[in-house]
């Protein structure tokens, strides 16, 4: 009798371990899909299928998955940018950590982030590797800090103690290479007097342009008009913002005028934006607006007036339907940069630009021409049939009578770049990847909530500015992504007490 | 003394039959699941690994009961 109840109670135990198992499984599960702890974490080491982070794409720029003989270890090889990857998760989380473990032989500058809104598309990159800081981090003094952001400065250059001092105080001479700085440069022009007159922007421009200008004891003057041409579907809406330093201090607003129909250009409209009793220095200008709204008129009081960034004129056949009162003409634009980038964005925009006298062949639509334009002074950009986009790292100007510098010595770093180049370093919220041999780890905090978009399909973005002309490649061996949000528990009693 | 627990054919069979009824039972749960939220399983089990352990169980089930016979 013993012997049958040992039996049978060592039966009930086996079976009932069998049943319970997987009901311990599933509850675990239904935890790890409501995110009850706040934490997911999913890695892809490209050993296997993707399931829910993707390969890096587009096929382009990358290798198919590789295998390492010697280490066996998995990879993608990236040789173009910017690239993407792809997560899929069950929940909307608020943060994540996104963890990449790669191999860089000999790329500058890697950047990586997070795409915050798929229409526009719009990329917030954050530092990932910067070799020029590295090297200055062994070789110059100790590194000076305010909250985020550090000053490093060469052996041989006057010291400063604070991040602050500096920046009051940044010889002229000096040249500062920055990096993810954007706080902006507030540099007083000792030699700066107002003038009367306007100045006009002699061209048309496309989407979104920013805009620098300098005033002292004068008003803050400058009218847009802008016509919707309503190529695509959609309303487009006008917003101008003006920015002292990095505060917005002035907003005006134009919603879309009513006319949506594709193909059906609207009547010009006019913005005003005038500012009175503001301290002398750098004003900014950032026009926000679809590629579907030309910017067909800009006048302004200020005699110093610099587009940053990015430029495209379309007083080019292409357009002259489009918008009323263009006409097909040249653009000529100066520029302090070291480099400039030429797009033409449609096949009827392929031409020979010249960059001070140099010809640079534009041979394909949508694929950016890098030229150096190797000058101490400004350089001259003579697009003949226009539409062209022209991106810098620095200003242009439309005349050279209107050019001025807002940033200074303050310029970004490039990949044409060496640490004996500068005299200090500036730059934000970066500390170098960990090395362990060839492989370098680096990890970088982004924010997911508030962005524009689907916070269960993200697509997150790596950058490494011009790795196809240098023709270096960086080899991904392994992406995590830590993804958080507040725990379930927090987020119930924080219901309860809201209900309350 | 109690005697340990020992398994004979008679019962490893019924044990076999037994998991192998639980873990069907799951497996379609699980690709119920899946198939209504993608990622509930797949995110920490692999459902093709799963299923192959009920193919093995519902084989090696078939075999006993026939070897038994």
């Amino acid at each position: 009798m013993m012997h049958t109840m040992t039996k049978l109670d060592g039966m009930r135990v086996a079976k009932g371990i069998i049943f319970v198992f997987p009901v311990a499984v599933f509850l675990s599960l239904l935890l790890q899909y409501m995110a009850w702890s706040g934490d997911l974490a999913l890695e892809y080491d490209f050993s296997k299928e993707p399931t829910f982070v993707s390969e890096w794409y587009p096929s382009d720029r990358v290798t198919d998955r590789l295998t390492n003989e010697r280490n066996h270890r998995s990879f993608q090889e990236i040789h173009g940018e910017p690239v993407y990857v792809d997560v899929e998760v069950p929940r909307a989380f608020e943060w994540v950590d996104m963890t990449v473990t790669y191999r860089n032989p000999e790329h500058p500058i890697v950047n990586a982030g997070i795409v915050a809104n798929k229409n526009p598309w719009t990329v917030e990159y954050h530092p990932l590797q910067n070799t020029i800081i590295d090297e200055a981090l062994i070789e110059w003094d100790e590194p000076v800090t305010e909250g985020l952001t550090t000053l490093l400065q060469a052996s041989d250059a006057e010291q400063f103690e604070s991040v602050d001092t500096f920046l009051e105080q940044v010889p002229d001479s000096a040249t500062v290479g920055t990096y993810f700085y954007n706080r902006r440069y507030e540099r007083i022009q000792s030699d700066y007097k107002k003038q009367s007159g306007e100045l006009e922007v002699p061209y048309t421009l496309l989407g979104t342009h920013e805009f620098a200008t300098y005033i002292k004891d004068e008003p803050l003057h400058a009218e847009f008009g802008f016509v919707d041409m309503n190529q695509t579907a959609g309303t487009d809406p006008i917003k101008v913002e003006v920015f002292d330093g990095d505060v917005l201090i002035h907003e005006e607003l134009l919603d879309d005028d009513g006319v949506t129909g594709v193909g059906e250009s609207s009547a010009e409209r006019k913005l005003l934006v005038h500012l009175e009793g503001l301290p002398e220095g750098v004003y900014r200008y950032n026009v926000v607006v679809s590629d579907d709204i030309a910017i067909t008129a800009l006048t302004t009081q200020q005699h110093k007036f610099v587009a940053g960034g990015a430029v495209h004129t379309i007083d080019s056949k292409r357009y002259q339907g489009a918008v009323s009162g263009v006409a097909p003409k040249a653009t000529r634009l100066l520029t302090n940069s070291p480099f400039v980038d030429l797009v033409a964005p449609e096949p009827g925009s392929l031409q020979t630009v010249r960059v001070n006298g140099e010809r640079v062949e534009l041979r394909s639509a949508g694929k950016r021409v890098h030229q150096v334009t190797n000058t101490s002074g400004l350089s001259v950009v003579r697009i003949p049939e226009s539409d062209v986009q022209v991106l810098t790292q620095g200003f242009f100007a439309f005349t050279e009578e209107s050019f001025f510098d807002p940033d200074g010595p303050l310029r970004p770093m490039t990949i044409e770049d060496e640490l004996a180049d500068f005299d200090y370093l500036l730059y934000h919220d970066y500390t170098p990847p960990r090395a362990d041999g060839n492989r370098l780890t680096q990890t970088v905090p982004l924010t997911l909530a508030g962005l524009p978009i689907d916070r269960k399909n993200v697509t997150f973005a790596l950058e490494a500015p011009y790795i196809d002309d240098a023709q270096h490649v960086l080899g991904v061996e392994n992406v995590l992504f830590q993804f958080q949000r507040q725990q379930f528990v927090d987020r119930l009693m924080q219901r309860i007490k809201g209900e309350l | 003394m109690k005697k340990p627990f020992t398994i004979d054919a008679p019962r490893f069979q019924e044990l076999i039959t037994f998991t192998f009824r639980v873990l069907l039972f799951w497996y379609i749960i699980a690709a119920l699941l899946e198939a209504v939220l993608p990622g509930f399983v797949t995110l920490s089990i692999d459902l093709d690994l799963f299923l192959w352990a009920v193919i093995l169980l519902g084989v090696l089930q078939f075999v006993t009961n026939t070897y038994s016979r």
